[in-house]
């Protein structure tokens, strides 16, 4: 019964053992399978939000080379996570994956708030361009009337036009095509920029200023010496001096040419002539159509030679002669009413002065008296911008390209 | 005993079958599908230009979707389980849609406020140019006129332009070119206006 009976009873315990072990095994494997893992069961979103939030600032342009590398830190952390809590023995620790979390968010905050402060100061610096790209306009356009800017008002419009754009698109936050419009704007301003610094340079130039004032010092001194009136007309502050003895009387704001600044070189120019004159004729209502007017000598033999000259060179169009008429008249309204070239006084100015002023009387007309003039004031600003445009260029803008583009 | 192995042996086959249908598992085509079509619709919906955020998280998503299914297919064949990308490939489909929406709406909206824009330019430049034809003339006033012709140039310069730019939908461009005209064409009408008051035309 002993041999008979132990026989099934050891294939039995085989046979449990067995199972026993492969129950074992399978509940092992069951356990290692369904164990809650350490990690996150989803990887976190916050840093995937970061990314798109940096992305999507603009960062990915500006900073290509530090957000590819984000970029890829957020990928393989994904990739690493995935890898890691699908393995049954991680080989990294929790703890270890959040370490590397907060690195890289710390580092993604880093850089949002660098280029948040780059955006800002380039936003900045937009901004401060603009207003003074605005005011070099204003500048110029505050010259119209004296500086001729016929032919040219269109093109210092379409700078304004464009600067107009890039404040609308500065508003819209579309940064990406600012420094290309501000480029044109500058391009279409510097023609006139150096129009302007060319025929303005004269009032801060001190040979012209000590000439000027040579011819001044000497009309004055003739007035001192016979007692008669003269005349002197200062074109930077727009003024007419009546002297009377040597003294200054009186004396008023006038207009001039709507190219004032210049000294007169042909007809049509707009420009003012400079030098000593003398009142030719008075002419009363009727004898003129700008209520009452002084002629003056213009031109003079000095004038004349000085055109034939410049028409020899070349420099004087080819149908325009010397031009003439030039007065001292009345006009109706107030000032900033700029002329072809001559000085215009109110008419109420004009009834005062008739009786004082006698036919020969000396009229001197000069560009300044002082080196610092409001012409050589606005052309220093208008040159000090230029040539700060030019340290400065557009080319090292950063580049701002809006996220889908 | 016969019973203990009969019963093992049956347990072992339906875990072996059980484990073989369930990690014979297909890749989501047809999802994936979907979610690509979801994408395309969005950015010809204009979502690159007006909902660019969205657009890029569905593409993130789909990317993640991606990398999903890379790792089933690496994972050991009774294992493999692409419910997590299918899940993933959904919520692409998801923000697609929603990037496919906000962008249409944001393009109305532009289009409707660039409209706008060009309309006011427009009738501020016709005022302009009416008003232009009645300002004051004289002797003095050469300097003034000219300039307010140059503004008024570079205005129907700048509003010829926007018509282009209307047809190519870039409507933010639209939006600053009319907005220059109009600030020009207000000047003008602003001077005008201000000179024929001056020259006693209209009373103050």
């Amino acid at each position: 019964m002993a041999e008979q009976g132990s026989g099934r009873p050891l294939a039995t315990r085989s046979s449990f053992w067995l199972a026993t072990g492969a129950l074992l095994l399978f509940l092992l494997f069951l356990y290692l399978w369904l164990r809650p893992s350490d990690f996150p069961q989803a990887f976190p979103t916050q840093i995937e939000y970061l990314d798109r939030q940096i992305w999507a600032a603009g960062i990915a342009d500006q900073f290509p080379e530090q957000y590819a590398a984000f970029h890829q830190q957020v990928l393989d952390l994904r990739n690493r996570w995935r890898e890691e809590s699908r393995r049954w023995w991680p080989s990294w620790t929790v703890e270890e994956f959040t370490e590397s979390y907060h690195q890289l968010m710390t580092s993604g905050a880093t850089l949002q708030t660098a280029a948040g402060k780059h955006k800002t100061a380039f936003r900045d610096q937009i901004q401060n361009i603009l207003k003074h790209e605005q005011d070099q306009i204003t500048r110029l356009r505050d010259l119209n009337g004296l500086f001729d800017l016929r032919g040219r008002q269109t093109a210092l419009s379409h700078a304004e036009s464009l600067l107009a754009q890039v404040a609308s698109f500065l508003s819209q936050d579309q940064l990406d095509h600012i420094p290309n419009l501000i480029r044109q704007a500058q391009d279409a301003m510097e023609p006139i920029e150096i129009l302007a610094i060319q025929q303005m340079s004269r009032y801060a130039d001190s040979q012209h200023i000590g000439q000027w004032n040579r011819w001044v010092t000497e009309t004055i001194n003739l007035s001192l010496q016979t007692g008669k009136p003269v005349i002197v007309i200062i074109k930077a502050s727009q003024e007419f001096r009546l002297y009377q003895k040597g003294h200054l009387r009186q004396h008023f704001s006038t207009d001039l040419g709507f190219s004032g600044l210049q000294d007169k070189r042909y007809e049509g120019d707009g420009a003012t002539p400079e030098g000593i004159f003398h009142i030719v004729q008075k002419k009363t209502s009727g004898e003129t159509k700008f209520y009452k007017a002084f002629m003056l000598d213009f031109p003079t033999p000095l004038h004349q030679r000085r055109f034939q000259t410049a028409k020899a060179r070349g420099l004087i169009p080819v149908n325009r002669g010397i031009g003439g008429l030039i007065e001292i008249h009345g006009q109706p309204s107030g000032r900033n009413n700029p002329t072809n070239g001559c000085v215009a006084l109110e008419n109420s100015i004009m009834d005062k002065l008739f009786p004082l002023i006698p036919l020969k009387t000396p009229v001197v007309i000069v560009g300044a008296l002082d080196p610092v003039n409001s012409v050589s004031t606005a052309l220093a600003l208008i040159y000090e911008h230029y040539t700060n445009r030019k340290l400065s260029p557009l080319s090292s803008f950063p580049s701002f390209s809006s996220p889908s583009r | 005993m016969d019973d203990i192995s009969t019963i093992i042996r049956t347990g072992t086959l339906v875990i072996v079958c059980g484990s073989l249908i369930w990690g014979c598992a297909e890749k989501p085509a047809q999802v994936t599908d979907q979610a690509l079509q979801a994408i395309q619709a969005a950015k010809e919906a204009g979502a690159m230009e007006y909902a660019p955020e969205e657009l890029r998280l569905a593409e993130d998503e789909y990317q993640k979707a991606q990398e999903e299914i890379t790792t089933q297919d690496n994972t050991f064949v009774l294992t493999r389980n692409y419910d997590g990308a299918k899940v993933i490939l959904t919520k692409v489909v998801t923000d697609a849609e929603q990037a496919k929406i906000k962008a249409v709406t944001n393009k109305q909206q532009a289009k409707t406020g660039a409209e706008a824009s060009m309309a006011l330019a427009k009738s501020m430049l016709e005022e302009a140019k009416n008003r232009l034809v009645q300002a004051p003339r004289g002797k003095g006033t050469q300097a003034d006129l000219q300039a307010l012709h140059g503004d008024l140039q570079a205005a129907e310069t700048t509003f010829a332009e926007i018509e282009p730019l209307l047809a190519k939908e870039d409507f933010l461009g639209v939006k600053a070119k009319a907005e220059s005209v109009l600030a020009l064409a207000t000047r003008v009408n602003d001077q005008v206006a201000h000179a024929m008051q001056k020259a006693g035309k209209v009373k103050a």
